[in-house]
Order: C-alpha cells, then sequence, then structure tokens
C-alpha cells in the first residue's frame, strides 16, 4: 500500500510538470562492517586470546557525535585507548544500528572474529545478546543499559551496566529551581522508560526538593530520533513559561536550538552539550564509562568473563558534573550543587530508590501493574481489564494501579514490554498484569528477569504448558460459553439466515470463540426455529489485528458493511473495539432490517442499544482481587485458571468471570428461548461442543456421543465444517 | 429489490465515495484559479482528526466539521500566501505541508486514538427515498452525502455558467487578460484556494465522523492523493470528477468483494487494484495514447470523442501571477 502510494506521488508529479521537490526517503544505514582481520578465524570459534593488543568492539544505536549516549561510550573507548596505548587497545564500533535484526548480525560477526570483548550498546540489544552470548564461550560481552546479565540463565559471559542517570538529573533539577525567576521548568524526554525516565523523574524530584512551587513541565514525545517533535515541545514548554529546559536522548538537539533561540536556559545529560549552545547550556551530566570499562578489561584480564552489574554513580566517578564555564552560575547555587553531590555520593540525600516494603497486615495492600494493548476507554477489551484494575482498587484498600495503555506497535513502536515492565518494578511493582496474547512471548522473559515478581499474562497458556517460571500465571475467562450464548441469541433473530462475524487475527483463542458461537447458532437454529442448521451460512471475516490499524488491517467499518451489503442481518463481533455496533446502529438508522451482537465490555450495548441482541462481556475483577489479595498476603502460587461463569446470575460482578448482557434489541419472543438456552446450558443438558463436530477440511473432531475436552476445546485446530472463511 | 445486494452495495459506494467528491470539487476549484494545492493528503489528516476531536468533545458532530473546514482552509492559505506573497514554489509548500500534517495530526490526536465518538446521523429524504432501486441507493443517506450531490452541481454552475465563475478561470488560464479586464488575479486565488481547502477540510471530517468512524493515526492515508489523481482524471470538471471518485470507490468494493471469493489470495494484492487503476488511468490521460484513439474514429464520433477524452489543465495553473 505503502509502496503503490510513493509511485502514485510520483506519477502525480510528473504529471503536474512538478520540479523535483520532493523529500529524499531516509535510508536505512548499512551495519558498518566490522575491520577486516588478517587472520580470518573461522566462524564460531575465535581464537584463544593471544598476547597483542586487548580488543574491544562495540555496537551503538546513534551516530558517534550524538552528543549524547552513543558518544558517552565512544568518548570512554577513546580515553582508554590514549590510556593503555594503541599497542596495548584497539577498539572497533558499528554506529548508528537502530535496527535490532541489523545489530544481531554485526554482534555476532564481532564475536566470530575473535575480539575480547563485545559491547551491545543499547537495552534494545538485549534479546539478541541472548541468543549470541552462549555461542562464543570465550568472549565476553557487555551490554547496557541494564542489571541483566542473564546468570541466572546459565550465561557466564555477560557483564550488564548502566548509569544511574536520577542522580544527576536531581542535580540538575535542584540547580534549574534555584536560577529559575518564572518558576516554570520544561523537559523533552522521548519514551517514558529506561535511563530516560530515570534521568526525568530525578530532574523533577530535585527540583520539588529545591523549590516546591516550581511547575515542572514533563513532555514525553513518544521518539528517540524525531527532532522536530522535540523542537515542537521544547516550543511549548517556552510558550509556557520555561525559563530553564532539560531533556535526554539523541533527539534534544531541536529542543537546544529552540532554547538556544529564546534565551531559554539548558541542562544537558548523557555527554557535554556546551558546545551546542555555548550561551545557554548551564551544566551537564555526563556519563564516563571508563570506571565501568576499566574493571570490565581488568576481569577479562583475568579470565573472568561475565556476571557482574555495574552502574556508574557519582560515588564511583561514573559519573559527573560539568559546568559551563561561560556561563555565570551564581556562587551560592554552584554551592548547592555540590553539596547536592556529596549528598548524594554520602547517601544522606536518596533518589530513585524503591520505598521500602510496607509491613505486614492480614489484606495487604499490593502495587500492581496494568498493561493494556489498546486504550483504557475503549469500550471493549482494554476497557473491561481497566476496570478489572479499578476493582481491586476498591476492594483491596490503599493498593495502587500503575497504568500502561495503548502497547502495540501502532500506537507505541519504540516502546516495548520489558521497558515498561521495568519501570513498573522500579515503581514498586509486586504483581504485573499483561493483558494481551500479544504480549505471552514478552511476558515469559521479564518473569525470568524478575522472579520476586508476579507476572500474569491473560489468554496465554504458558503455565499450562510448563514453560512458564513458577511466577508467572495465566488467567482467562471461559468466554465460550457466552459466545455461544451470542452465537444463539444471532440464530435466533436472524432473517436472512446469514450471519457475519468479525474476527481479529488468528490463533486458537479467536479460532475456539468463532466456533463456540457457530455451534450455539447452529443448536439454536434448529432447536428453536425448527430450521436445518445447514443452511444457516456463518461468514468468519479476519481483520488481521484485534483493532483498526490503517494500511495494515481490513478496516472493521468496510468489513461490517460488507458484511450487511452481501445479506448478512447479524455481525457478531470478536474484535476489541466497537465497530461492528456502531455500522450496525447506522445502517438501523437508514431502515434496515440489521442486529449486532458486540463482545468484551458489559456497556458495549450502550452504542445502539436498539439493535443490541446482547454482549458477551469479561469481568476481570473477581479473578483480579484474589490474584493481588493472594499476592500481598504471599499464598499466591502459580496456576492456569480458565474461569468458569456464574450460572446463577450471569450479570453478577462480584463473582461471574463472563457475562452476559441481555440487549434491549432482542424481542420478547427470543429472549424466552434464549433464556431457555442458558438454562440448558447451565443445567448441563446442553453442551454445544458434544460430537459429532468435523473441521473445516472434513475430518472428524469429537466423535458421536463424546464432548471435547478442554484440550480440545482450547487447541481447536481450524474452524468447523460449515463455517465460511481462512483457518490460517 | 430494495435490499438486494447490489442495491445495497451501490448505496455503499456512494456513501464511501462522498468525501472523495468533496475534496475533488474543492480541489478543481483552487486549481482552475491557478494553484495547486498539494498538502491535500496531510490536510485531511489534519481535519479529519480536528473534526473527530472536536465532535467527541462537544458531542456535535457539525462543529467537528465547522472546525475542520477551518483547518482546512488554514493549511489552504498557508499555500495561498507562501506561493502568492512570498513567490515560494506551491508544490514544495504543500508537499511539506502533507508531511506536517501526517505526523501533527498523529501526535496531536495521540489521545483519541480507537475510541468511539459521535458520528453523522442517517437523514432519508421523503418521497425520493421511496423511488424503488434509485431511492435506497441515492436518496437513503445522510445530510453530507446529499451536500456532495449539490456541490458538484453548484460548482459546475459557478464555474462554467455565471460571471465569478468566469472570473475565477480567467485567473487560471489566462492570468494576463483577466487582469487586463479588472479582475484581480491574486485576490482570487487566495479566495479560490481557501475555499478549496475548507471544503477538503469536510471530506476529511466525514472520514472520522462518517465512514470510517473514530481516529486513528494515519486513518485517511492516501486519499488525498487519490483525490489529487482525480482531479486530472476528471479532466478539471467536477462533473467528470464526481465519476471519477464513484470509478474509485467501485473498485475498492469490486477488491473487497474479489477478497471473498478469494480467500486465498493475499489481501494486499485487492487493496493495490484501485491504486493501480489510477495510475494506469494517469499514464493513459497523460500520454498521446487519447490523441491516436480519436483520429482513427469514424468521423462522426471524433468531435464528442474529443470532447470527451480530451483534457487540458488550467493554461496559468501552478505559476505565480505578478500584478502590476
Amino acid at each position: 500500500m505503502k509502496k503503490n502510494l510513493k509511485w502514485l506521488s510520483l506519477v502525480m508529479l510528473i504529471v503536474l510538470i512538478i520540479s523535483a521537490c520532493g523529500g529524499a526517503t531516509p535510508t536505512e544505514a548499512p551495519p558498518e562492517e566490522p575491520a577486516e582481520t588478517e587472520a580470518p578465524a573461522e566462524p564460531e570459534e575465535p581464537p584463544p586470546a593471544a598476547e597483542g593488543p586487548f580488543r574491544v568492539a562495540v555496537v551503538m544505536p546513534s551516530a558517534i557525535n550524538d552528543l549524547a549516549f552513543s558518544q558517552s561510550m565512544f568518548d570512554a573507548l577513546t580515553a582508554i585507548e590514549s590510556e593503555m596505548g594503541a599497542d596495548n587497545f584497539e577498539f572497533d564500533f558499528s554506529e548508528g544500528i537502530f535496527v535490532v535484526d541489523d545489530a544481531a548480525a554485526a554482534l555476532r560477526d564481532y564475536a566470530s572474529e575473535g575480539y575480547n570483548l563485545v559491547i551491545a550498546h543499547g537495552s534494545q540489544y538485549g534479546g539478541s545478546l541472548q541468543e549470541i552470548a552462549p555461542d562464543f564461550p570465550e568472549t565476553s560481552f557487555a551490554w547496557g543499559t541494564t542489571v541483566d546479565t542473564f546468570s541466572d540463565q546459565g550465561i557466564n559471559n555477560v557483564y550488564a551496566y548502566e548509569a544511574r542517570s536520577e542522580q544527576g538529573g536531581y542535580v540538575n533539577g535542584v540547580v534549574a529551581a534555584s536560577l529559575s525567576e518564572s518558576d516554570v521548568l520544561g523537559v523533552v524526554g522521548p519514551i517514558e522508560t529506561g535511563d530516560a525516565k530515570l534521568y526525568v523523574d530525578g530532574f523533577v524530584a530535585g527540583a520539588q526538593a529545591t523549590n516546591p512551587d516550581v511547575d515542572t513541565n514533563v513532555n514525553y514525545i513518544g521518539s528517540f530520533s524525531d527532532v522536530a517533535l522535540a523542537s515542537a515541545a521544547a516550543e511549548t514548554h517556552v510558550q509556557a513559561g520555561a525559563d530553564q529546559l532539560t531533556g535526554t536522548a539523541q533527539m534534544v538537539v531541536g529542543a537546544i536550538g529552540v532554547a538556544e533561540e529564546n534565551g531559554v536556559a539548558w541542562f544537558g545529560t548523557q555527554a557535554n552539550q556546551t558546545s551546542l549552545a555555548p550561551d545557554i547550556v548551564v551544566a551537564n551530566q555526563v556519563y564516563d564509562w571508563t570506571v565501568v570499562l576499566d574493571e570490565i578489561i581488568n576481569n577479562v584480564k583475568g579470565g573472568k568473563l561475565g556476571g557482574e552489574a555495574y552502574a556508574l554513580t557519582f560515588a564511583n566517578g561514573g559519573l559527573l558534573m560539568e559546568y559551563n564555564p561561560d556561563y555565570d552560575l551564581p556562587a551560592e547555587v554552584k554551592a548547592l550543587a555540590d553539596e547536592t553531590v556529596q549528598g548524594l555520593i554520602d547517601g544522606s540525600i536518596m533518589v530513585g530508590e524503591a520505598p521500602p516494603p510496607p509491613p505486614a497486615a492480614e489484606a495487604e495492600p499490593v502495587t500492581f501493574g496494568m498493561i493494556l494493548v489498546g486504550p483504557k476507554n475503549d469500550r471493549g477489551w482494554s476497557q473491561a481489564h481497566h476496570e478489572g484494575g479499578l476493582f481491586i482498587e476498591e476492594n483491596l484498600p490503599d493498593s495502587t494501579m500503575i497504568l500502561f495503555e495503548s502497547l502495540n506497535p501502532a500506537d507505541k513502536p519504540e516502546a516495548t514490554l520489558e521497558g515498561v515492565v521495568d519501570d513498573m518494578v522500579a515503581n514498586g511493582a509486586t504483581l504485573i498484569f499483561t493483558t494481551s496474547d500479544e504480549f505471552e512471548e514478552d511476558t515469559l522473559g521479564v518473569a525470568e528477569k524478575y522472579p520476586d515478581v508476579v507476572f500474569i499474562n491473560i489468554s496465554g497458556d504458558d503455565a499450562l504448558t510448563g514453560e512458564a517460571p513458577s511466577n508467572l500465571g495465566n488467567i482467562m475467562g471461559r468466554m465460550e460459553d457466552l459466545k455461544a450464548i451470542a452465537g444463539c441469541a444471532a440464530a435466533l433473530q436472524t432473517d436472512t439466515g446469514k450471519l457475519g462475524y468479525l474476527g481479529p487475527l488468528i490463533n486458537f483463542e479467536t479460532k475456539r470463540l468463532a466456533a463456540s458461537a457457530y455451534l450455539g447458532a447452529r443448536y439454536c437454529y434448529e432447536n428453536f426455529r425448527g430450521m436445518n442448521p445447514d443452511d444457516l451460512e456463518f461468514t468468519v471475516t479476519w481483520i488481521g489485528f484485534w483493532f483498526n490499524i490503517p494500511g495494515v488491517t481490513l478496516d472493521p467499518t468496510e468489513v461490517t458493511n460488507n458484511f450487511f451489503d452481501s445479506g448478512a442481518d447479524v455481525v457478531l463481533s470478536g474484535i476489541d473495539t466497537t465497530e461492528g455496533i456502531d455500522v450496525a446502529g447506522q445502517r438501523a438508522a437508514q431502515g434496515a432490517v440489521v442486529w449486532s451482537v458486540p463482545y468484551d465490555f458489559e456497556g458495549a450495548c450502550d452504542n445502539s442499544p436498539d439493535i443490541c441482541l446482547g454482549v458477551p462481556y469479561f469481568n476481570w475483577g473477581p479473578a483480579y482481587l484474589d490474584t493481588a489479595t493472594k499476592v500481598g498476603n504471599g499464598s499466591w502460587v502459580q496456576s492456569w485458571d480458565w474461569n468458569p461463569p456464574y450460572w446463577d446470575d450471569l450479570t453478577d460482578n462480584t463473582r461471574t468471570a463472563v457475562g452476559w448482557i441481555n440487549g434491549p434489541g432482542m424481542p420478547g419472543e427470543g429472549q424466552a428461548n434464549l433464556d431457555t438456552f442458558i438454562a440448558s446450558l447451565a443445567s448441563g443438558d446442553v453442551n454445544v461442543w458434544s460430537g459429532p463436530i468435523f473441521l473445516q477440511d472434513g475430518s472428524e473432531y469429537v466423535a458421536e456421543g463424546s464432548v471435547a475436552t478442554d484440550d480440545q476445546i482450547w487447541y481447536l485446530p481450524q474452524l468447523l465444517q460449515g463455517m465460511i472463511g481462512p483457518s490460517e | 429489490m430494495d435490499s438486494s445486494p447490489l442495491v445495497l452495495t451501490l448505496a455503499s459506494i456512494i456513501l464511501a465515495s462522498t468525501p472523495l467528491i468533496i475534496a475533488v470539487c474543492g480541489e478543481i476549484l483552487t486549481e482552475r484559479s491557478g494553484i495547486v494545492n498539494l498538502s491535500l493528503d496531510g490536510t485531511m489528516l489534519m481535519s479529519a482528526m480536528t473534526g473527530f476531536v472536536v465532535a467527541f468533545e462537544t458531542d456535535n458532530v457539525w462543529l467537528g466539521f465547522l472546525g475542520a473546514m477551518g483547518v482546512g482552509a488554514f493549511f489552504a492559505f498557508i499555500v495561498a500566501f507562501g506561493s502568492i506573497r512570498l513567490r515560494q514554489s506551491q508544490f514544495a509548500i504543500g508537499f511539506v505541508l502533507t508531511l506536517l500534517g501526517d505526523d501533527l495530526s498523529a501526535f496531536l490526536g495521540q489521545n483519541y486514538t480507537r475510541i468511539p465518538g459521535p458520528v453523522v446521523q442517517h437523514y432519508a429524504i421523503p418521497i425520493l427515498k421511496d423511488i424503488p432501486i434509485i431511492g435506497p441507493i441515492f436518496f437513503n443517506q445522510n445530510v453530507i452525502v446529499y451536500f456532495a450531490y449539490i456541490l458538484v452541481f453548484v460548482t459546475w454552475f459557478w464555474l462554467f455558467r455565471t460571471q465569478p465563475g468566469l472570473r475565477l478561470r480567467s485567473a487560471g488560464d489566462r492570468p494576463e487578460a483577466g487582469f487586463a479586464r479588472g479582475v484581480g488575479i491574486n485576490f482570487q486565488r487566495y479566495l479560490y484556494t481557501i475555499i478549496g481547502g475548507g471544503l477538503v477540510g469536510v471530506a476529511g471530517a466525514s472520514y472520522s465522523l462518517n465512514i470510517k468512524i473514530g481516529w486513528a493515526e494515519g486513518l485517511t492515508r492516501g486519499f488525498g492523493w487519490i483525490a489529487l489523481a482525480i482531479v486530472i482524471f476528471g479532466g478539471w470538471s467536477p462533473i467528470r470528477g464526481m465519476f471519477g471518485a464513484l470509478l474509485f470507490g467501485a473498485t475498492k468494493a469490486l477488491a473487497t468483494y474479489l477478497q471473498r471469493t478469494f480467500p486465498e489470495v493475499s489481501v494486499v494484492a485487492f487493496n493495490a487494484i484501485p491504486w493501480v487503476l489510477m495510475i494506469l488511468v494517469l499514464l493513459l490521460v497523460g500520454s498521446d495514447f487519447t490523441e491516436r484513439v480519436i483520429t482513427v474514429a469514424p468521423k462522426s464520433l471524433r468531435r464528442p470523442l474529443q470532447r470527451f477524452l480530451k483534457i487540458s489543465p488550467p493554461q496559468a495553473l501552478g505559476s505565480t501571477f505578478v500584478e502590476d
């Protein structure tokens, strides 16, 4: 699609005889090839470290002159080189490797060429390094910024390093608050994660501690590289009256430019940024990695290849405050800054430490993280989880939820689950819910990284298969029964005998839910309507993700319209958002006789009540509260929960895991039949998963006279015979 | 019959084509006056975002349209001001605004992503809606659709049947002659660029409030370029432009239909069909192929064919005019 667009615009430009003015498409800089070595080594088998110089290779995400993260490492290696002499030390580097796959290739190349130490200078490279390091047991690796050396996974040739950037952030905050006349400070941050978040939080804390009246406006622009956006953010701060600005990561050059134009003071971090704007830079927190590198190099020389984690602090000299000599900093402010640094060194000032654990009691309050794949007010999947979190806060006094919304590649392309979890843990979370199957794999990784934190992945099966470490559990509601009710409602109401199912992406969960709806529809079509269930046309269209991503998925609005255009009169939604019922509402307003069964959220009918036949919804509150309570008092043990509905009352939100709200659009007679169906499901008289059930390819899945097992339902390989739509 | 799949599909095509029809009319007004507003793609994204956000906050879709119109007019004003007053390349300005609109709409709209909001309410026209077949296709729609029909007619009438329309075209075709006759060329250009931009704004909002309800980054990406292509395809005539937009809508519907019929073929292939068709048409129109068709046609057909196929842009399109 994008390619076509480029073509089209090209043709347009020609047709319109436009002088070439197009924006050059930025091309991905190919990773710099590591320097050739004279004797080509056997790949995967580095030559033993011989006499020669100590050889280091480093892979960095941005340029070596970025005046920030990458430059700080480059400068440190240069310093070590001049200290040890070119005969004893040499280093190679690949810069600007923002793409993780390229970095992995570069790291592997370096390792196979027999470097003594290979540095992966970027927290995003961790996953690659974890795969590469075990292949080169004789090579030492270092990875930053992180605290994870993978030693708990039996890997012992990786060092970890990080910078306690909140310390310098605190000092900068103290100075900025002292200098400010407007009492307004501005911060331009990239993404609220990792090193950047530490720095920003430190800055805010320092400013607050110095002058409680100061307003510190923090703006995370959502990108590490968008210079223009950083300028815009800085501009906004200046408009809002800020007279002291700071920011972190590679894109701040834009913000510094704005600060200089407006004569507003700037505080740097990561590297000395004075040269960018000599008139307005006040102070910089500078990373000096030599402290860490010297130790690592000595260790490697001594034969120890990894397993330690290092941090730059003021105390060990890895963090330095460098002031701009041309800036007229009042002596008393400078003294205050020095005092603050001293306080951080001797521990009289604490910043960024996790709060001490509260004393034990009966019902322990819990700080828990809630990671959502969509926005918290989508009236669908994500909102249901958010309400589950609120349920904990209401019922477990003093508990706090740390919320992160819309973690998905379309909305927050540069954020990772690991980064989000890092922050939540740093903020004291002892329980984290990762509420999408999209997070299943990454949750495994973070669960291994933080063995003391309990993770609950929704809809996953790692605790069932035994893949999960003991601090990872799974929760899911038994939505299948409710989907059968949804299908029944649709079959009771359809005139045309054609049902549309708006499917998200194809996996076990979505296949078994669509199949359950189909089985429910067949049952009711036959037993209440007296029709032949084989005449029922049940079409599944998969849009490709849990919600609409323009240009990536099919547009659910279009798909729904298309269902109705081709004669379907009920559309059942299986996606996270509400397009299904919204479009049906529009159609009904046009006089069309159509109906909808939405999904996920109990209030979903409200969008268009008159055409809503009812909604199957998740009610996470009870299971979440139970988990939080057990985590709080230490009685939680790993489990895989597939929670059934509370059949006595499907709307009792204090008890049921999945519920059903009757739809105002369902006429009385249909409702009576539906109630009968629900009652027979509740009593066990009817089980829609009774054989014979055939798969789409015609093979028998459940034999006549038997009932599908939980495993058979959970791992349904294909859609069922009679359903129209792809199975993979 | 009235709710047969064919009728319903045709009605859907009409509905889905309205934003393009509105945008095409707007851009035709602008280009007929001699200015190319290349920023359509960005303008549409910005106005789609603005329209949704305003409507969401005020719970009033019409305020949403008003806000979107303002944003569209403002972007157009930048193009006009930059090219007329500052004498900069209008293509460069438009292109930069396209990129700006794309990113800025993503940034400003990020808190309104994928949440349900208000939509344009349906309004069937009494009596007309009861005509068999025609009624359900054309008159069982909503106010924005009817606005588009009227707009096409009004634009055509204004351009070709009124004095102000003549002045407008003189600014795009023979600015010197028009100026000698007392037409304020640059005033004309400012006026119609801004009006055109406002209409593009309405088009953007009718995506987020009517066709692709809601907001997400890149919601209308690509449709601005399509509108620009349709202006050329339609030979700067609103009526032909309308058919171009409908043809595009029809191929999109065809693509969706084929997708369901051949599920084993990749979705991407079908999604590309309308765009490929547009490129082919543009190439065809841009080559001398049409001339050749006309010369080999029977004599009696040549004149009408020539009238139908020959397309020439306004003579002074994209040039600056110095009033002195």
